[in-house]
């Protein structure tokens, strides 16, 4: 169990730091508009960057840069978007990508946004944001997931944090929530509720209304639980002692 | 009596109508002559540049952009149609051209033909440029390729 949630995010990393996008080449079917004041140029229409780290198309693209326009600090795409970098293992996709070199962000927004990193998948239907320097994630939108072998969570906000030891980003935590259900499924333990949190301090999942906690033949229902991933057991409590409810389906075998 | 005297008078008359004939005759032929040189003449002028080698410069508060070509033609009193290796250079960047529109006035300058931008660790490959804005904007037109190290 433990080793779900260290190797949940496996990825961050991969987000360019400023000044590598190497040796690039971009096309712009109909030609582009070069901003010197602002600092930014704009590519028009089927835009395709190609770099020696990554791949974008897009409709159109806004490149932001610092000095001159290789020194690409970020990069506003929109329409048809898709990122794939085999090298990092990324692949997104969505209407708005947004990626910041300097911040080490990326934000890919609207329906359908999906963000598949080496071990794990994100997909939302509003935003999924990832700040690498400061370790953050942030997926706001109906249906949104994130999953790898291990876990499954499912929610409208998921959000959490997670720090890097020895190349390898571990959560530390994460919170869930969604007004009709929310769930966090691990390879034992099926978990539902309305909001739910998880801090690696206590190693403990959280969850908070409208709960139910399925392990095995066991399902139980309450108001409030935790589950504890170290010693993979769980409590399930009531506002009214009354309320709690356990089932235990008996199994043919 | 003089023998020429003698001479029938309708003879002289038919000779003299002759030479007559024949000079109107050479003298329409290098009219027509003149006239043709004078169309060379014509399609001459229409060929050549009204400044050869003409230089320009777009100033603005953040830079000054020098403009270069072989040859330049008045279009009207601010245009100028600018041919032959135009060049575009300022401290940021340089763009190589062929046809270029400079307006004087507006301190614009526009092409249709295939142009190359080039700047620090970049080069931008377009059908064609315009620059606004007293040089702080620049379209490239047509399929672009930037290529940048």
């Amino acid at each position: 169990m433990k080793k779900t949630i260290y190797t949940l995010i496996i990825f961050l990393v991969s987000i360019q730091a400023k000044g590598e996008l190497g040796e690039t080449q971009i096309t712009a079917e109909e030609g582009i508009e070069v901003f010197q004041k602002e600092k930014y140029y704009l590519l028009k229409k089927n835009v395709e960057i190609v770099s020696d780290n990554f791949n974008l198309n897009a409709d159109v693209v806004k490149a932001y840069f610092e000095k001159d326009l290789y020194d690409i600090i970020n990069i506003y795409a929109e329409g048809n978007v898709s990122l794939d970098s085999k090298e990092k293992g990324i692949n997104a996709t969505g209407n708005v990508l947004e990626f910041s070199f300097n911040e080490e962000t990326i934000k890919i927004t609207g329906a359908n946004s999906v963000l598949n990193l080496t071990n794990c998948s994100m997909f939302s239907n509003g935003i999924i944001h990832v700040n690498n320097s400061i370790g953050t994630f942030y997926l706001n939108g109906n249906d949104s997931t994130l999953k790898n072998e291990d876990i499954f969570v499912s929610g409208k906000i998921i959000d959490g944090k997670f720090l890097s030891n020895n190349n390898i980003n571990e959560i530390v935590e994460l919170n869930v929530e969604d007004e009709n259900i929310s769930n966090i499924k691990t390879e034992k333990i099926d978990m539902y509720s309305l909001k739910a949190k998880y801090n690696k301090n206590n190693n403990l999942i959280e969850l908070n209304e409208k709960v139910k906690v399925i392990r095995g033949d066991e399902i139980i229902t309450g108001d409030y639980g935790y589950v504890d991933l170290e010693k993979n057991s769980y409590k399930v409590t009531s506002n009214n002692s009354k309320k709690v409810k356990v089932l235990i389906k008996q199994s043919n075998e | 009596m003089n023998y020429l005297l003698s001479l029938q008078r309708k003879y002289v008359i038919s000779i003299i109508l002759v030479i007559v004939i024949i000079s109107l005759f050479v003298f329409g032929y290098k009219s027509m002559n003149a006239s043709i040189n004078l169309d060379e003449d014509i399609s001459i002028n229409i060929n050549n540049s009204d400044i050869t080698k003409p230089k320009f410069t777009i100033n603005s508060e953040n830079q000054k952009i020098s403009i270069s070509a072989n040859e330049g033609n008045f279009l009207n009193k601010n245009e100028i149609l600018l041919k032959n290796d135009v060049v575009f250079k300022s401290k940021k960047f340089t763009i190589f051209s062929d046809d270029v529109i400079f307006n004087k006035n507006q301190q614009t300058a526009s092409s249709t033909k295939k142009s190359r931008f080039i700047s620090s660790n970049t080069s931008i490959l377009a059908n064609g440029f315009e620059i606004l804005d007293e040089g702080n904007k620049i379209n490239f037109y047509g399929k672009t390729v930037i290529k940048l190290k």
